[in-house]
């Protein structure tokens, strides 16, 4: 089941501040967490990661230093700030009410099919 | 032989050719590219398979733009401007080596006892011809051009070098003018001036004129957005 385009798209936010809460991160490994947590059920193209980082970054949700690691590559680490964390509360909020709203339609009318 | 480096670069071009992606963004696509190829060389791919899959994951080129013009709406807008005063500093140098052109060829034929009307009118013809030339190849040398204005070490070498080239230029014009005055008699000066007027004044309503039509040239030759 591949989740459509939409959805995907509208649960970014929450979930790159998500990954990002749990610690700085870097748009390749970001990727990589979204793919293992979904399953691979959420697909994203990949270079439309960047301009939502970018607009986090612009909202001072998260910020960003780039840096080259221990033999590694130059990368752009990702961190939350104070902001983006009272951001992700909120979201965290919306998505709870949805999904119980839904969970309540669901639970009244059981689908026997 | 399919070069790593070298699909990476093309690659990498090819997304800066679109105004709404900055270096740093392509630094960063470029190194999430990098990690994609090496992780999936080791799941055992090989190079050209690899980047082949990672640029299909990166995405389309334009559709990328687009997501990042939405962050950054007036890039595009700063970088044209960028150009349109880049134009103005060319347009500067370009004059400053024109008329030193002019005022050389003046000095030279007064060396030569020509008529004053005569070189006067001489010296701006050499002006013109120097400039349209020049001009001419400039804008004809514009996409190699370009393509060496890439990173931002030759934009600002090309900047500082323009900008010195046009100082020595002026200074130089100013010490040409002085001499000229210095060394001949008001008479011959004021004939020389009085003919490199007339056709100044004709230079004055051509140039634009011609900057005019290179604009509608330009304007109809530029790409076609396909739908």
């Amino acid at each position: 089941m591949a989740i459509p385009k939409d959805l995907v798209a509208a649960s970014a936010t929450p979930l790159i501040l998500s990954i990002l809460s749990r610690g700085e991160s870097y748009g390749y490994a970001i990727i990589k967490e979204v793919h293992t947590l979904s399953g691979g059920q959420m697909q994203w193209t990949d270079g439309m990661l960047y301009p939502v980082l970018h607009r986090l970054e612009k909202q001072k949700l998260i910020v960003s230093e780039t840096r080259k690691p221990e033999n590694g590559r130059m990368r752009k680490y990702y961190r939350i700030k104070e902001e983006g964390s009272k951001a992700l509360e909120a979201h965290k909020q919306q998505w709870t009410a949805v999904y119980e709203t839904l969970k309540q339609v669901w639970e009244a009318n059981p689908c026997f099919s | 032989m399919f070069q790593l480096d070298t699909a990476i670069t093309n690659w990498r071009n090819s997304l800066l050719s679109n105004q709404n992606i900055t270096d740093g963004n392509a630094d960063e696509l470029e190194s999430h590219l990098r990690d994609e190829i090496d992780s999936l060389m080791l799941s055992g791919l090989t190079e050209e398979e690899g980047f082949m899959i990672s640029t299909h994951r990166i995405g389309d080129h334009r559709e990328v733009g687009q997501e990042f013009a939405k962050v950054n709406p007036s890039l595009a807008w700063r970088r044209r401007a960028f150009w349109m005063f880049f134009g103005i500093l060319v347009s500067m140098l370009v004059s400053g080596i024109a008329s030193l052109c002019s005022n050389g060829s003046a000095v030279l034929l007064t060396w030569l006892n020509v008529d004053a009307y005569i070189s006067g009118v001489a010296s701006v013809a050499v002006y013109i011809g120097v400039f349209m030339m020049i001009m001419f190849s400039v804008i004809f040398g514009l996409s190699v051009f370009t393509k060496a204005m890439k990173n931002r070490l030759s934009v600002s070498m090309t900047l500082i070098l323009c900008m010195l080239s046009i100082v020595i230029l002026k200074a130089a014009a100013i010490a040409f003018n002085v001499l000229r005055v210095r060394l001949l008699d008001i008479e011959t000066v004021g004939k020389m001036a009085l003919a490199s007027s007339y056709i100044n004044m004709a230079w004055s309503v051509l140039w634009p004129a011609i900057v005019g039509v290179m604009l509608f040239v330009l304007w109809s030759s530029r790409p076609q957005r396909v739908r």
